[in-house]
Protein backbone atom coordinates (compact mmCIF):
# COMPACT_ATOMS: atom_id res chain seq x y z
CA UNK A 1 0.00 0.00 0.00
CA UNK A 2 1.43 3.35 -1.04
CA UNK A 3 1.58 6.48 1.09
CA UNK A 4 -1.03 8.34 -0.92
CA UNK A 5 -3.41 5.43 -0.47
CA UNK A 6 -2.70 5.42 3.24
CA UNK A 7 -3.64 9.06 3.52
CA UNK A 8 -6.83 8.48 1.53
CA UNK A 9 -7.65 5.66 3.91
CA UNK A 10 -6.90 7.75 7.00
CA UNK A 11 -9.10 10.57 5.72
CA UNK A 12 -11.90 8.18 5.00
CA UNK A 13 -11.59 6.50 8.40
CA UNK A 14 -11.78 9.90 10.10
CA UNK A 15 -14.93 10.72 8.13
CA UNK A 16 -16.43 7.44 9.16
CA UNK A 17 -15.69 8.19 12.82
CA UNK A 18 -17.30 11.59 12.58
CA UNK A 19 -20.45 10.41 10.87
CA UNK A 20 -21.04 7.16 12.69
CA UNK A 21 -19.68 7.46 16.24
CA UNK A 22 -21.15 4.06 17.19
CA UNK A 23 -19.13 2.24 14.54
CA UNK A 24 -16.11 0.66 16.18
CA UNK A 25 -13.02 -0.21 14.16
CA UNK A 26 -12.27 -3.72 15.29
CA UNK A 27 -9.36 -4.71 13.09
CA UNK A 28 -7.26 -3.01 10.45
CA UNK A 29 -5.27 -5.37 8.25
CA UNK A 30 -4.00 -2.78 5.79
CA UNK A 31 -6.35 -3.40 2.89
CA UNK A 32 -9.11 -4.86 5.03
CA UNK A 33 -10.97 -2.98 7.74
CA UNK A 34 -13.51 -4.58 10.04
CA UNK A 35 -16.13 -2.40 11.71
CA UNK A 36 -18.54 -3.45 14.39
CA UNK A 37 -21.71 -1.45 13.94
CA UNK A 38 -25.22 -1.30 15.38
CA UNK A 39 -27.98 -2.95 13.36
CA UNK A 40 -29.90 0.34 13.21
CA UNK A 41 -26.96 2.07 11.47
CA UNK A 42 -26.50 -0.65 8.87
CA UNK A 43 -28.52 0.83 6.01
CA UNK A 44 -27.18 4.32 6.47
CA UNK A 45 -23.60 3.11 6.44
CA UNK A 46 -24.16 0.84 3.45
CA UNK A 47 -25.77 3.66 1.48
CA UNK A 48 -22.91 5.98 2.38
CA UNK A 49 -20.28 3.40 1.41
CA UNK A 50 -21.98 2.53 -1.85
CA UNK A 51 -21.89 6.19 -2.87
CA UNK A 52 -18.26 6.61 -1.86
CA UNK A 53 -16.75 3.86 -3.95
CA UNK A 54 -17.67 0.52 -2.41
CA UNK A 55 -19.84 -0.45 -5.33
CA UNK A 56 -19.44 -4.16 -4.91
CA UNK A 57 -21.03 -6.37 -2.31
CA UNK A 58 -18.70 -9.35 -2.19
CA UNK A 59 -20.75 -11.46 0.15
CA UNK A 60 -22.92 -11.59 3.23
CA UNK A 61 -22.30 -14.30 5.72
CA UNK A 62 -23.38 -15.35 9.16
CA UNK A 63 -21.59 -16.65 12.23
CA UNK A 64 -23.38 -18.35 15.11
CA UNK A 65 -21.99 -17.25 18.49
CA UNK A 66 -24.06 -19.67 20.50
CA UNK A 67 -22.40 -19.03 23.85
CA UNK A 68 -23.18 -15.34 23.65
CA UNK A 69 -26.66 -16.04 22.30
CA UNK A 70 -26.01 -13.98 19.19
CA UNK A 71 -25.77 -14.21 15.45
CA UNK A 72 -23.20 -12.13 13.68
CA UNK A 73 -23.85 -10.96 10.13
CA UNK A 74 -20.88 -9.80 8.11
CA UNK A 75 -21.38 -7.55 5.09
CA UNK A 76 -18.34 -7.66 2.86
CA UNK A 77 -17.80 -4.66 0.55
CA UNK A 78 -14.97 -4.03 -1.86
CA UNK A 79 -13.81 -0.85 -3.54
CA UNK A 80 -11.97 -1.84 -6.71
CA UNK A 81 -10.56 1.64 -7.28
CA UNK A 82 -8.77 1.96 -3.93
CA UNK A 83 -8.40 -1.76 -3.31
CA UNK A 84 -9.88 -1.36 0.14
CA UNK A 85 -12.20 -3.92 1.69
CA UNK A 86 -14.66 -3.07 4.45
CA UNK A 87 -16.30 -5.73 6.57
CA UNK A 88 -19.32 -4.51 8.53
CA UNK A 89 -20.39 -6.78 11.31
CA UNK A 90 -23.67 -6.58 13.18
CA UNK A 91 -24.89 -8.72 16.07
CA UNK A 92 -28.50 -9.76 16.60
CA UNK A 93 -30.19 -11.92 19.22
CA UNK A 94 -30.44 -15.63 18.57
CA UNK A 95 -34.14 -16.08 19.31
CA UNK A 96 -36.41 -14.94 16.52
CA UNK A 97 -33.57 -13.29 14.59
CA UNK A 98 -34.74 -10.60 12.21
CA UNK A 99 -32.97 -7.96 10.19
CA UNK A 100 -34.06 -5.63 7.39
CA UNK A 101 -33.10 -6.63 3.86
CA UNK A 102 -30.48 -4.62 1.98
CA UNK A 103 -31.65 -5.59 -1.51
CA UNK A 104 -32.83 -2.01 -2.11
CA UNK A 105 -29.20 -0.86 -1.74
CA UNK A 106 -27.30 -3.84 -3.16
CA UNK A 107 -29.53 -5.89 -5.48
CA UNK A 108 -26.99 -8.69 -5.45
CA UNK A 109 -27.80 -9.37 -1.80
CA UNK A 110 -30.96 -11.23 -2.70
CA UNK A 111 -29.51 -14.71 -2.89
CA UNK A 112 -27.00 -14.24 -0.09
CA UNK A 113 -29.91 -13.41 2.19
CA UNK A 114 -31.81 -16.40 0.98
CA UNK A 115 -28.84 -18.64 1.68
CA UNK A 116 -28.41 -17.23 5.18
CA UNK A 117 -32.10 -17.68 5.90
CA UNK A 118 -31.80 -21.29 4.92
CA UNK A 119 -28.62 -22.07 6.85
CA UNK A 120 -29.12 -19.90 9.96
CA UNK A 121 -32.85 -19.23 10.06
CA UNK A 122 -32.41 -15.46 10.06
CA UNK A 123 -35.38 -13.67 8.58
CA UNK A 124 -34.78 -10.77 6.22
CA UNK A 125 -37.76 -8.43 6.43
CA UNK A 126 -38.70 -7.15 2.99
CA UNK A 127 -37.13 -9.99 1.03
CA UNK A 128 -40.04 -12.36 0.42
CA UNK A 129 -37.92 -14.46 -1.88
CA UNK A 130 -35.54 -15.29 0.95
CA UNK A 131 -38.18 -17.36 2.72
CA UNK A 132 -38.10 -20.03 0.04
CA UNK A 133 -35.67 -22.92 0.25
CA UNK A 134 -32.59 -22.88 -1.97
CA UNK A 135 -30.09 -25.69 -1.51
CA UNK A 136 -31.87 -27.99 0.91
CA UNK A 137 -35.01 -29.51 -0.43
CA UNK A 138 -37.67 -30.37 2.17
CA UNK A 139 -35.40 -29.67 5.11
CA UNK A 140 -37.01 -30.84 8.33
CA UNK A 141 -34.56 -29.93 11.09
CA UNK A 142 -32.78 -26.94 12.60
CA UNK A 143 -31.01 -24.69 10.09
CA UNK A 144 -27.82 -26.68 9.58
CA UNK A 145 -25.11 -24.09 10.12
CA UNK A 146 -26.33 -23.30 13.63
CA UNK A 147 -23.91 -24.62 16.18
CA UNK A 148 -26.59 -26.63 17.99
CA UNK A 149 -27.27 -28.66 14.85
CA UNK A 150 -25.41 -31.95 15.08
CA UNK A 151 -24.81 -33.51 11.67
CA UNK A 152 -24.05 -36.95 13.08
CA UNK A 153 -27.22 -37.09 15.22
CA UNK A 154 -29.32 -35.88 12.30
CA UNK A 155 -27.89 -38.48 9.98
CA UNK A 156 -28.45 -41.24 12.54
CA UNK A 157 -32.06 -40.20 12.99
CA UNK A 158 -32.82 -39.61 9.34
CA UNK A 159 -31.23 -42.55 7.60
CA UNK A 160 -31.48 -46.25 8.32
CA UNK A 161 -28.24 -47.66 9.62
CA UNK A 162 -27.13 -50.49 7.42
CA UNK A 163 -25.22 -53.44 8.79
CA UNK A 164 -23.50 -55.99 6.66
CA UNK A 165 -22.78 -59.50 7.79
CA UNK A 166 -20.45 -60.88 5.18
CA UNK A 167 -19.91 -64.59 5.03
CA UNK A 168 -16.50 -65.55 3.71
CA UNK A 169 -16.08 -68.63 1.59
CA UNK A 170 -13.18 -71.06 1.90
CA UNK A 171 -11.17 -69.09 -0.68
CA UNK A 172 -12.42 -65.79 0.60
CA UNK A 173 -14.66 -65.60 -2.46
CA UNK A 174 -17.74 -64.09 -0.86
CA UNK A 175 -18.43 -60.45 -1.62
CA UNK A 176 -16.75 -58.11 0.78
CA UNK A 177 -18.91 -55.16 1.75
CA UNK A 178 -18.20 -52.48 4.23
CA UNK A 179 -20.81 -50.73 6.31
CA UNK B 1 -47.66 -19.85 -28.54
CA UNK B 2 -47.74 -21.71 -25.27
CA UNK B 3 -45.01 -21.74 -22.68
CA UNK B 4 -43.05 -24.94 -22.17
CA UNK B 5 -40.92 -25.80 -19.18
CA UNK B 6 -37.54 -27.32 -19.98
CA UNK B 7 -34.69 -28.46 -17.80
CA UNK B 8 -31.16 -27.43 -18.71
CA UNK B 9 -29.22 -29.90 -16.59
CA UNK B 10 -28.39 -31.70 -14.34
CA UNK B 11 -27.57 -34.15 -17.15
CA UNK B 12 -26.73 -31.95 -20.09
CA UNK B 13 -23.46 -31.69 -22.02
CA UNK B 14 -23.48 -27.89 -21.64
CA UNK B 15 -24.01 -27.91 -17.88
CA UNK B 16 -20.98 -27.50 -15.63
CA UNK B 17 -21.56 -29.79 -12.71
CA UNK B 18 -24.84 -31.14 -11.50
CA UNK B 19 -27.20 -28.22 -11.29
CA UNK B 20 -30.34 -27.52 -13.16
CA UNK B 21 -31.63 -24.37 -14.80
CA UNK B 22 -35.39 -24.47 -15.10
CA UNK B 23 -36.26 -22.69 -18.32
CA UNK B 24 -39.70 -21.50 -19.32
CA UNK B 25 -39.57 -21.30 -23.07
CA UNK B 26 -41.90 -19.79 -25.66
CA UNK B 27 -40.94 -20.76 -29.19
CA UNK B 28 -37.18 -20.83 -28.78
CA UNK B 29 -36.92 -17.78 -26.55
CA UNK B 30 -36.30 -18.14 -22.86
CA UNK B 31 -39.02 -16.31 -20.94
CA UNK B 32 -38.08 -17.18 -17.39
CA UNK B 33 -35.08 -18.95 -15.87
CA UNK B 34 -34.15 -20.11 -12.39
CA UNK B 35 -31.06 -21.92 -11.20
CA UNK B 36 -32.06 -24.83 -8.98
CA UNK B 37 -29.04 -26.01 -7.01
CA UNK B 38 -28.90 -28.63 -4.28
CA UNK B 39 -27.91 -31.69 -6.29
CA UNK B 40 -24.26 -31.00 -5.64
CA UNK B 41 -24.61 -29.79 -2.08
CA UNK B 42 -22.08 -31.58 0.10
CA UNK B 43 -22.26 -29.39 3.18
CA UNK B 44 -18.67 -28.19 2.95
CA UNK B 45 -19.07 -25.25 5.29
CA UNK B 46 -20.47 -27.44 8.08
CA UNK B 47 -17.95 -30.14 7.36
CA UNK B 48 -15.02 -27.73 7.64
CA UNK B 49 -16.09 -26.88 11.19
CA UNK B 50 -15.75 -30.56 12.08
CA UNK B 51 -12.23 -31.01 10.70
CA UNK B 52 -8.90 -29.88 12.09
CA UNK B 53 -7.10 -26.99 10.40
CA UNK B 54 -4.69 -29.35 8.68
CA UNK B 55 -7.37 -31.97 7.98
CA UNK B 56 -9.28 -29.34 6.05
CA UNK B 57 -6.50 -29.17 3.47
CA UNK B 58 -7.70 -32.51 2.13
CA UNK B 59 -11.31 -31.37 2.06
CA UNK B 60 -11.31 -27.89 0.57
CA UNK B 61 -9.88 -28.50 -2.94
CA UNK B 62 -13.07 -30.38 -3.66
CA UNK B 63 -15.11 -27.18 -3.55
CA UNK B 64 -14.24 -26.39 -7.16
CA UNK B 65 -13.40 -29.27 -9.43
CA UNK B 66 -11.88 -27.52 -12.43
CA UNK B 67 -9.72 -25.17 -10.38
CA UNK B 68 -8.96 -26.72 -6.98
CA UNK B 69 -5.82 -24.83 -5.96
CA UNK B 70 -7.59 -21.51 -5.40
CA UNK B 71 -9.27 -23.09 -2.39
CA UNK B 72 -5.98 -24.20 -0.88
CA UNK B 73 -4.52 -20.76 -1.52
CA UNK B 74 -7.32 -18.72 0.10
CA UNK B 75 -7.39 -21.08 3.04
CA UNK B 76 -3.63 -21.00 3.57
CA UNK B 77 -3.50 -17.23 3.10
CA UNK B 78 -6.33 -16.63 5.54
CA UNK B 79 -4.88 -18.87 8.23
CA UNK B 80 -1.47 -17.23 7.85
CA UNK B 81 -3.08 -13.79 8.14
CA UNK B 82 -4.89 -14.70 11.36
CA UNK B 83 -1.83 -16.39 12.85
CA UNK B 84 0.42 -13.56 11.56
CA UNK B 85 3.00 -15.91 10.12
CA UNK B 86 5.35 -15.06 7.27
CA UNK B 87 6.17 -17.83 4.86
CA UNK B 88 9.50 -18.30 3.02
CA UNK B 89 10.08 -16.28 -0.13
CA UNK B 90 10.51 -19.37 -2.28
CA UNK B 91 7.09 -20.67 -1.26
CA UNK B 92 5.44 -17.51 -2.62
CA UNK B 93 6.94 -18.12 -6.04
CA UNK B 94 6.03 -21.81 -6.06
CA UNK B 95 2.48 -20.86 -5.09
CA UNK B 96 2.32 -18.40 -7.96
CA UNK B 97 3.46 -21.05 -10.43
CA UNK B 98 0.82 -23.47 -9.14
CA UNK B 99 -1.90 -20.81 -9.18
CA UNK B 100 -1.15 -19.79 -12.75
CA UNK B 101 -1.00 -23.40 -13.92
CA UNK B 102 -4.37 -24.06 -12.39
CA UNK B 103 -5.78 -20.90 -13.97
CA UNK B 104 -4.68 -22.24 -17.35
CA UNK B 105 -6.34 -25.58 -16.55
CA UNK B 106 -9.61 -23.82 -15.75
CA UNK B 107 -9.48 -21.64 -18.85
CA UNK B 108 -8.81 -24.71 -21.00
CA UNK B 109 -11.81 -26.40 -19.47
CA UNK B 110 -14.11 -23.47 -20.12
CA UNK B 111 -12.79 -22.93 -23.66
CA UNK B 112 -13.40 -26.61 -24.27
CA UNK B 113 -16.90 -26.17 -22.95
CA UNK B 114 -17.70 -23.91 -25.90
CA UNK B 115 -17.73 -27.12 -27.91
CA UNK B 116 -20.93 -28.58 -26.55
CA UNK B 117 -23.28 -25.68 -27.28
CA UNK B 118 -21.70 -25.04 -30.68
CA UNK B 119 -21.33 -28.65 -31.74
CA UNK B 120 -17.61 -28.47 -32.43
CA UNK B 121 -16.35 -31.22 -30.18
CA UNK B 122 -12.81 -31.06 -31.54
CA UNK B 123 -12.10 -28.11 -29.27
CA UNK B 124 -12.99 -30.10 -26.22
CA UNK B 125 -10.89 -33.10 -27.24
CA UNK B 126 -7.81 -30.97 -27.90
CA UNK B 127 -8.24 -29.07 -24.65
CA UNK B 128 -8.74 -32.20 -22.62
CA UNK B 129 -5.61 -33.71 -24.15
CA UNK B 130 -3.59 -30.66 -23.13
CA UNK B 131 -5.16 -30.67 -19.69
CA UNK B 132 -4.09 -34.27 -19.34
CA UNK B 133 -0.44 -33.44 -19.99
CA UNK B 134 -0.64 -30.63 -17.47
CA UNK B 135 -2.15 -32.99 -14.91
CA UNK B 136 0.82 -35.31 -15.44
CA UNK B 137 3.04 -32.42 -14.42
CA UNK B 138 0.87 -31.81 -11.36
CA UNK B 139 1.18 -35.48 -10.52
CA UNK B 140 4.94 -35.21 -10.56
CA UNK B 141 4.93 -32.11 -8.35
CA UNK B 142 2.25 -33.03 -5.85
CA UNK B 143 1.48 -36.73 -6.26
CA UNK B 144 -2.10 -35.98 -7.28
CA UNK B 145 -3.73 -35.23 -10.59
CA UNK B 146 -6.96 -33.41 -9.85
CA UNK B 147 -6.98 -32.30 -6.21
CA UNK B 148 -3.43 -31.42 -5.33
CA UNK B 149 -3.48 -30.49 -1.61
CA UNK B 150 -0.12 -28.89 -2.22
CA UNK B 151 -0.53 -25.35 -0.89
CA UNK B 152 -0.82 -25.66 2.88
CA UNK B 153 -0.81 -23.10 5.69
CA UNK B 154 2.87 -22.25 6.17
CA UNK B 155 4.01 -22.63 2.58
CA UNK B 156 3.79 -25.57 0.22
CA UNK B 157 3.86 -29.23 1.15
CA UNK B 158 7.21 -30.17 -0.36
CA UNK B 159 10.02 -28.95 -2.59
CA UNK B 160 9.59 -29.02 -6.36
CA UNK B 161 11.02 -32.23 -7.84
CA UNK B 162 14.35 -31.88 -9.69
CA UNK B 163 14.05 -31.13 -13.38
CA UNK B 164 10.46 -29.95 -13.16
CA UNK B 165 11.35 -26.47 -14.37
CA UNK B 166 12.47 -27.81 -17.74
CA UNK B 167 9.42 -30.03 -18.03
CA UNK B 168 7.00 -27.18 -17.32
CA UNK B 169 8.76 -24.70 -19.60
CA UNK B 170 8.99 -27.27 -22.42
CA UNK B 171 5.30 -27.95 -22.05
CA UNK B 172 4.47 -24.27 -22.36
CA UNK B 173 6.81 -23.75 -25.32
CA UNK B 174 4.97 -26.51 -27.12
CA UNK B 175 1.60 -25.21 -25.96
CA UNK B 176 2.37 -21.67 -27.13
CA UNK B 177 3.23 -23.03 -30.53
CA UNK B 178 -0.25 -24.48 -30.75
CA UNK B 179 -2.20 -21.44 -29.50
CA UNK B 180 -2.56 -20.03 -33.06
CA UNK B 181 -4.06 -23.37 -34.08
CA UNK B 182 -6.62 -23.11 -31.31
CA UNK B 183 -7.40 -19.57 -32.27
CA UNK B 184 -7.91 -20.60 -35.87
CA UNK B 185 -10.14 -23.44 -34.79
CA UNK B 186 -12.35 -21.43 -32.44
CA UNK B 187 -12.04 -17.73 -33.05
CA UNK B 188 -11.74 -17.70 -36.82
CA UNK B 189 -14.44 -20.25 -37.29
CA UNK B 190 -17.52 -18.64 -38.88
CA UNK B 191 -19.90 -21.07 -37.18
CA UNK B 192 -18.66 -20.21 -33.74
CA UNK B 193 -18.20 -16.51 -34.49
CA UNK B 194 -21.83 -16.25 -35.52
CA UNK B 195 -22.81 -17.57 -32.12
CA UNK B 196 -20.35 -15.51 -30.09
CA UNK B 197 -20.15 -12.06 -31.70
CA UNK B 198 -22.65 -9.49 -30.41
CA UNK B 199 -24.42 -12.19 -28.51
CA UNK B 200 -25.05 -12.50 -24.75
CA UNK B 201 -24.12 -8.98 -23.72
CA UNK B 202 -23.05 -7.96 -20.25
CA UNK B 203 -23.28 -4.17 -19.76
CA UNK B 204 -21.31 -2.41 -17.03
CA UNK B 205 -24.47 -1.49 -15.08
CA UNK B 206 -25.36 -5.15 -14.83
CA UNK B 207 -21.86 -5.94 -13.57
CA UNK B 208 -22.31 -3.51 -10.68
CA UNK B 209 -25.88 -4.57 -10.03
CA UNK B 210 -25.05 -8.25 -9.67
CA UNK B 211 -21.53 -7.98 -8.30
CA UNK B 212 -19.90 -9.89 -11.17
CA UNK B 213 -16.10 -10.04 -10.97
CA UNK B 214 -13.30 -11.45 -13.07
CA UNK B 215 -13.35 -11.53 -16.85
CA UNK B 216 -17.00 -10.49 -16.97
CA UNK B 217 -16.28 -7.34 -14.99
CA UNK B 218 -13.06 -6.39 -16.77
CA UNK B 219 -14.54 -6.89 -20.23
CA UNK B 220 -17.44 -4.56 -19.40
CA UNK B 221 -16.02 -1.90 -17.11
CA UNK B 222 -12.76 -1.33 -19.00
CA UNK B 223 -10.52 -1.17 -15.92
CA UNK B 224 -7.95 -3.76 -14.76
CA UNK B 225 -10.00 -4.84 -11.75
CA UNK B 226 -8.05 -7.97 -10.96
CA UNK B 227 -7.35 -9.01 -7.35
CA UNK B 228 -3.75 -9.74 -8.41
CA UNK B 229 -3.36 -6.07 -9.42
CA UNK B 230 -5.63 -4.29 -6.93
CA UNK B 231 -4.55 -6.04 -3.72
CA UNK B 232 -1.57 -8.18 -4.75
CA UNK B 233 -1.06 -11.40 -2.82
CA UNK B 234 1.88 -13.86 -3.02
CA UNK B 235 4.44 -11.97 -5.14
CA UNK B 236 2.22 -10.72 -7.94
CA UNK B 237 3.50 -7.20 -7.34
CA UNK B 238 7.00 -8.36 -8.36
CA UNK B 239 6.14 -9.83 -11.76
CA UNK B 240 5.01 -8.09 -14.90
CA UNK B 241 1.77 -9.02 -16.58
CA UNK B 242 -1.07 -7.36 -18.42
CA UNK B 243 -4.75 -7.71 -17.64
CA UNK B 244 -6.93 -7.48 -20.75
CA UNK B 245 -9.77 -4.95 -20.51
CA UNK B 246 -12.62 -3.84 -22.77
CA UNK B 247 -15.78 -1.82 -22.57
CA UNK B 248 -17.97 -4.01 -24.72
CA UNK B 249 -18.64 -7.41 -23.27
CA UNK B 250 -20.15 -9.99 -25.58
CA UNK B 251 -19.57 -13.73 -25.57
CA UNK B 252 -16.68 -13.30 -28.01
CA UNK B 253 -14.79 -10.78 -25.87
CA UNK B 254 -15.14 -12.88 -22.76
CA UNK B 255 -13.90 -15.98 -24.59
CA UNK B 256 -10.92 -14.38 -26.31
CA UNK B 257 -9.89 -12.87 -22.95
CA UNK B 258 -9.30 -16.40 -21.72
CA UNK B 259 -6.73 -16.97 -24.46
CA UNK B 260 -5.01 -13.68 -23.60
CA UNK B 261 -4.99 -14.58 -19.91
CA UNK B 262 -3.46 -17.97 -20.68
CA UNK B 263 -0.60 -16.21 -22.49
CA UNK B 264 -0.11 -13.82 -19.58
CA UNK B 265 -0.13 -16.71 -17.11
CA UNK B 266 2.64 -18.41 -19.05
CA UNK B 267 4.57 -15.13 -18.87
CA UNK B 268 4.13 -15.05 -15.09
CA UNK B 269 5.31 -18.65 -14.73
CA UNK B 270 8.49 -17.94 -16.72
CA UNK B 271 9.27 -14.88 -14.60
CA UNK B 272 8.57 -16.76 -11.40
CA UNK B 273 11.07 -19.46 -12.33
CA UNK B 274 13.68 -16.77 -13.08
CA UNK B 275 13.11 -14.84 -9.88
CA UNK B 276 12.62 -17.75 -7.51
CA UNK B 277 15.21 -17.72 -4.69
CA UNK B 278 16.57 -20.88 -3.07
CA UNK B 279 15.64 -21.81 0.43
CA UNK B 280 12.98 -23.45 2.51
CA UNK B 281 9.50 -23.97 1.13
CA UNK B 282 7.52 -24.08 4.34
CA UNK B 283 7.50 -23.10 7.98
CA UNK B 284 5.76 -24.85 10.83
CA UNK B 285 2.57 -23.14 11.88
CA UNK B 286 3.06 -24.29 15.45
CA UNK B 287 5.21 -26.67 17.38
CA UNK B 288 4.27 -30.33 17.55
CA UNK B 289 1.84 -32.49 15.65
CA UNK B 290 0.29 -30.80 12.60
CA UNK B 291 -3.10 -32.27 13.45
CA UNK B 292 -3.11 -30.64 16.87
CA UNK B 293 -2.04 -27.10 16.17
CA UNK B 294 -4.34 -24.24 16.93
CA UNK B 295 -4.88 -20.87 15.27
CA UNK B 296 -5.24 -17.76 17.46
CA UNK B 297 -8.59 -16.04 17.77
CA UNK B 298 -9.46 -13.80 14.87
CA UNK B 299 -11.32 -13.43 11.63
CA UNK B 300 -10.36 -12.40 8.14
CA UNK B 301 -11.52 -12.49 4.57
CA UNK B 302 -8.95 -13.81 2.18
CA UNK B 303 -9.41 -13.52 -1.57
CA UNK B 304 -7.61 -14.52 -4.74
CA UNK B 305 -8.28 -14.00 -8.43
CA UNK B 306 -9.66 -17.22 -9.80
CA UNK B 307 -10.35 -17.90 -13.46
CA UNK B 308 -13.88 -16.62 -12.86
CA UNK B 309 -13.18 -13.70 -10.57
CA UNK B 310 -12.81 -12.90 -6.92
CA UNK B 311 -12.82 -16.11 -4.90
CA UNK B 312 -12.67 -15.83 -1.14
CA UNK B 313 -13.08 -17.47 2.21
CA UNK B 314 -14.28 -15.71 5.32
CA UNK B 315 -12.46 -17.51 8.13
CA UNK B 316 -13.29 -17.28 11.82
CA UNK B 317 -11.09 -18.89 14.46
CA UNK B 318 -11.90 -19.15 18.14
CA UNK B 319 -8.45 -20.36 19.07
CA UNK B 320 -9.20 -24.08 18.91
CA UNK B 321 -7.92 -26.93 16.77
CA UNK B 322 -10.80 -26.58 14.33
CA UNK B 323 -12.14 -23.55 12.46
CA UNK B 324 -15.15 -21.90 14.07
CA UNK B 325 -16.65 -20.94 10.75
CA UNK B 326 -15.56 -20.79 7.13
CA UNK B 327 -17.77 -19.20 4.52
CA UNK B 328 -17.04 -19.62 0.83
CA UNK B 329 -17.55 -16.85 -1.68
CA UNK B 330 -17.83 -18.68 -4.97
CA UNK B 331 -16.73 -16.38 -7.76
CA UNK B 332 -19.76 -17.32 -9.85
CA UNK B 333 -22.40 -16.91 -7.14
CA UNK B 334 -23.74 -13.53 -8.39
CA UNK B 335 -24.10 -14.44 -12.06
CA UNK B 336 -25.17 -18.00 -11.25
CA UNK B 337 -28.21 -17.01 -9.23
CA UNK B 338 -29.34 -13.44 -9.83
CA UNK B 339 -27.72 -13.32 -13.25
CA UNK B 340 -29.58 -16.39 -14.50
CA UNK B 341 -32.84 -15.12 -13.00
CA UNK B 342 -32.65 -11.59 -14.41
CA UNK B 343 -30.58 -11.78 -17.57
CA UNK B 344 -30.96 -15.23 -19.05
CA UNK B 345 -34.55 -14.48 -20.16
CA UNK B 346 -34.43 -13.12 -23.68
CA UNK B 347 -31.67 -15.35 -25.02
CA UNK B 348 -32.44 -18.15 -27.42
CA UNK B 349 -32.80 -21.63 -26.03
CA UNK B 350 -29.67 -22.91 -27.79
CA UNK B 351 -27.67 -19.98 -26.41
CA UNK B 352 -28.51 -20.86 -22.80
CA UNK B 353 -25.49 -23.20 -22.42
CA UNK B 354 -23.31 -20.55 -24.09
CA UNK B 355 -24.61 -17.98 -21.61
CA UNK B 356 -23.76 -20.30 -18.76
CA UNK B 357 -20.26 -20.98 -20.04
CA UNK B 358 -19.15 -17.51 -21.10
CA UNK B 359 -20.50 -15.87 -17.94
CA UNK B 360 -18.15 -18.21 -16.11
CA UNK B 361 -20.47 -20.18 -13.88
CA UNK B 362 -18.97 -23.10 -11.96
CA UNK B 363 -21.73 -24.95 -10.14
CA UNK B 364 -19.69 -26.79 -7.48
CA UNK B 365 -18.48 -23.54 -5.94
CA UNK B 366 -22.04 -22.17 -5.79
CA UNK B 367 -23.53 -25.33 -4.37
CA UNK B 368 -20.55 -26.42 -2.24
Amino acid sequence: MTNSMNSVKARWAAQMRGMFPDARLKKDRGTEMTYEILPRDLHQILAYLKNSGWRQLSMITGVDWIEEGQFELVYNLFDWEQGLRVLLSIRIGRDKPQVLTITNIYAGAQYYEREIHEFFGIEFIGNEDALKSLFLERWDALPPLRKDFDSRAYSDKKYVKRFYDPVYGPQGGAPFERS
Amino acid sequence: MSEVKLFFGPQHPGMHGNASVHLYVEGDTVKKARLVPGMLHRGFEKSMENHTWMGNVALIPRVCVAEPDINEMVFAQGVEAIAEIDIPERAHYIRMIIMEMTRILAHMMSLGAISSPTGLYTVNHWMQADRNDMMDIFEEITGHRVYHMYIVPGGVRRELPPGIEKRILDYFTEFERRIPEYQALVFENPTILARLKDNILLPAEVVWELGVTGIGMRSAVGKPYDVRKVTPYARYDQVEFEVPVATYSDAYTRSIFKVIEIKESIRIIRQAFDMMPDGKVNVKMAAGNALKWTVPKGQTYSAVESARGEFGYYIVSDGKTQPYRIAVRGASFPQGFLGVERYMPGVRLDDAPLWYDTMGVCTPEIDR
